[in-house]
């Protein structure tokens, strides 16, 4: 079952990561969040993982992180043996080509510039063959008769 | 960052002015223009006396072979004059010696010189023609030859007529022998004379002698000089060439250091907006988000209160109402307008700052199809203002292509907007050739900026007049930017309700070397 599987969200700004999964789940993704402030807590649960393959769904780096970059972490990630299978998506506040080519050379599969729209951001998982399994819209989505869409911005 | 960028300053760190002079290149301690005077002057005097010295040369030259002229001319004279004497005395004894023996053997000499002695005279004449002293003594001894050759031959024939005693009477009047000692001492004045120039002309050439040694070693001395002046000249040559070596190394240290520093700072400071811009947008994007959250939760609200409004009106309370229907979402709408903006001058900055970074690569560029395209990329603007785009002859360009779209793709999209609507518009773009840097103008008649905005048009997000056409106020910012990169200038002429020239310098063949800013970027 994909759902089991967590979607780890390395951020270092609170607001940008409440937002992030906050509209996610409104979207319908149903996958746990395991969410990291710094690069180092995050290696310590990578280092716990066993068999990243079946544990973790996506991984998404934020490129500007107190103690690391996105793309560091990314570089090792890439080299590591188990966890390079994990597909990664960058986060930035700035759509700098520099960290944009950098993140692709090194195997990013996407990389989104905040604030981007929910929306998209599930259609691009999909794109990249790593599609997010969603529960079906309704709820408080659509108590309002507004659904979660691409108007909506997120961290 | 800000603060290591606050200490470390970019140029004159050791308290020094920036600028290169003498003494950082150590050539000022020389007291170089006292001794070019001093070496002028001597190089100077040096050749007049090498002139003074070849003139004198030649006169001197000139004076002895002179001298030399007259010594052989008194010397031939002298000859001349003691043969003639020698002549006579011979024609004379041999004809006395006839007279007193009657014996014609003693008639030989005279016969011998007969013919020779007039000759010896005419060339001892023609030999003195020149003197009119010795012309004159030379006439007194023609006549006396004259009489004298007349008496002789006169006594001679008279003895050869048996007429002895008459001729004996020749000599016994001793008309004869005085005329030979006047004869004696006319030569002898004759020579005495010769002696005299010879003499005269001895001391002029021993001087002339002396004077040409003299000059001889003042030449020699002169070489001396020259040769010692040359060592010398040679040596602080090389003195100086060292010492020039050594300050262009300094200077060529000195640049780099500064290159370099320049360099450092230049990339702090765009390092710094990219970091400005980029921290700024993190807090953004949460108050954009969080927004959007209060948005959705008052949407919650304002359902909740229209199903309220529809059962139980009564109790509502009257700001519940307006806060929910009003206040909320006036507040809400603020902010959103507020952090839209900003997001569009932070992404300006974060454009600037890049472009900044951005390597210049200078590459030959046709700037007449560049403003072709960039005008037809404004066609639809163009064509709803009714306006006229003129571009004139425009010359070729070697430079940074992004760099300088970027300059004409704003210059132009300023005039189009900030046309006047009132009367059909007018765009122009002309260029020409100033030595090596190409000028080039985009004019418009359109509303014109104050005076008092001027320069300020193209400060950063400062835009001039009233904000009736939308934008953020980069657009000028950008064009400034890049053109001090491409080492070029803009200047802006206008007159309100006239229209506005932009007036660009760029050099003709942009060097990509002298970009400084570009070794870090």
């Amino acid at each position: 079952m994909t759902a089991s599987k967590a979607i780890v969200l390395i951020e270092d700004d609170e607001g940008h990561a409440v937002l992030f999964m906050k509209l996610l789940r409104r979207r319908g993704v149903n996958h746990p969040f395991q969410h990291f402030v710094t690069g180092a807590s995050a290696w310590t649960f990578f280092d716990t993982q066993t068999a990243p393959g079946e544990t973790l769904q996506l991984i998404v780096l934020d490129i500007n992180l107190p103690d690391t970059t996105g793309i560091e972490i990314l570089t090792r990630l890439s080299a590591h043996p188990t966890l390079q299978a994990v597909p990664v998506v960058m986060l930035s506040s700035s759509d700098d080509l520099d960290d944009v080519r950098t993140s692709l050379e090194l195997g990013a599969l996407h990389y989104v510039t905040k604030p981007v729209l929910a929306h998209p951001f599930c259609d691009i998982c999909s794109d990249i063959g790593c599609p997010l399994s969603l529960k079906p819209l309704a709820g408080s989505d659509s108590v309002h008769g507004q659904p979660a869409d691409d108007r909506e911005p997120w961290a | 960052m800000p603060s290591r960028a606050s200490h470390d300053r970019p140029l004159g760190r050791d308290g020094k002015a920036s600028i290169l002079t003498a003494s950082d290149a150590g050539m000022g301690d020389r007291a170089a223009p006292m001794d070019g005077r001093w070496e002028i002057g001597l190089s100077a005097l040096v050749l007049t006396g090498l002139i003074v010295a070849m003139t004198l040369v030649i006169v001197l030259g000139a004076q002895s072979r002179r001298d030399l002229a007259q010594l052989r001319e008194a010397e031939q004279v002298k000859f001349l004059a003691t043969d003639f004497l020698m002549r006579q005395r011979t024609a004379e004894s041999s004809q006395r010696g006839y007279l007193v023996t009657g014996n014609p053997r003693y008639l030989r000499g005279y016969n011998a010189v007969r013919t020779s002695l007039p000759l010896a005279l005419t060339r001892l004449e023609a030999a003195t023609s020149k003197e009119p002293a010795q012309a004159a003594r030379l006439a007194r001894i023609r006549s006396l030859f004259d009489l004298k050759r007349h008496d002789m031959f006169a006594a001679i024939e008279k003895e050869g007529a048996d007429n002895r005693p008459q001729a004996r009477s020749t000599i016994i009047s001793e008309s004869g022998f005085v005329q030979m000692v006047r004869i004696e001492k006319e030569i002898e004045n004759v020579i005495e004379f010769e002696n005299r120039i010879v003499s005269n002309t001895r001391t002029d050439y021993e001087l002339t002698y002396f004077v040409s040694i003299s000059v001889l070693v003042g030449i020699l001395s002169l070489g001396v000089v020259t040769f010692f002046r040359i060592g010398k000249f040679v040596r602080s040559y090389n003195e100086y060439r060292s010492a020039l070596t050594d300050s262009n190394r300094r200077l060529t240290s000195l640049v780099h250091a500064r290159t370099a520093e320049i360099a450092r700072v230049n990339e702090e400071i765009q390092r710094y907006g990219y970091i400005v811009g980029h921290d700024l947008r993190g807090p953004l994007i949460n108050i954009i988000g969080f927004t959007s959250e209060l948005q959705r939760a008052e949407a919650a609200l304002e359902h909740q209160l229209l199903a309220l409004k529809a059962t139980a009106p009564a109790s509502l309370d009257q700001d519940f109402v307006l806060a929910v229907e009003q206040d909320i979402p006036e507040a809400i709408r603020f902010i959103e307008a507020s952090t839209h903006k900003m997001d569009r001058l932070i992404a300006a900055v974060l454009k600037l700052s890049r472009e900044g970074r951005r390597s210049v690569v200078p590459e030959p560029i046709n700037i007449s199809a560049m403003i072709e395209d960039l005008v037809a990329c404004h066609a639809q603007q163009i064509a709803a203002s009714r306006c006229g785009v003129t571009i004139g002859t425009l010359p070729d360009l070697i430079s940074d292509r992004l760099a300088v779209e970027l300059v004409f793709g704003n210059l132009i999209e300023n005039a189009v907007k900030y046309l006047d609507p009132h009367r059909p518009g007018r765009i122009e773009i002309v260029g020409r050739t100033e030595g090596d840097r190409n000028v080039y103008e985009v004019i418009d008649n359109g509303r014109g900026i104050a005076p008092a905005d001027g320069e300020r048009v193209f400060e950063l997000f400062r835009r001039a007049g009233e904000p009736t056409v939308a934008g953020e106020g980069v657009g000028l910012a950008y064009v400034r930017n890049a053109i001090y990169r491409l080492d070029g200038t803009v200047t802006l002429e206008s007159a309100q309700g006239i229209g506005t020239r932009f007036i660009i310098s760029l050099p003709a063949r942009l060097d990509a070397v002298e970009q400084p800013g570009l070794i870090a970027a």
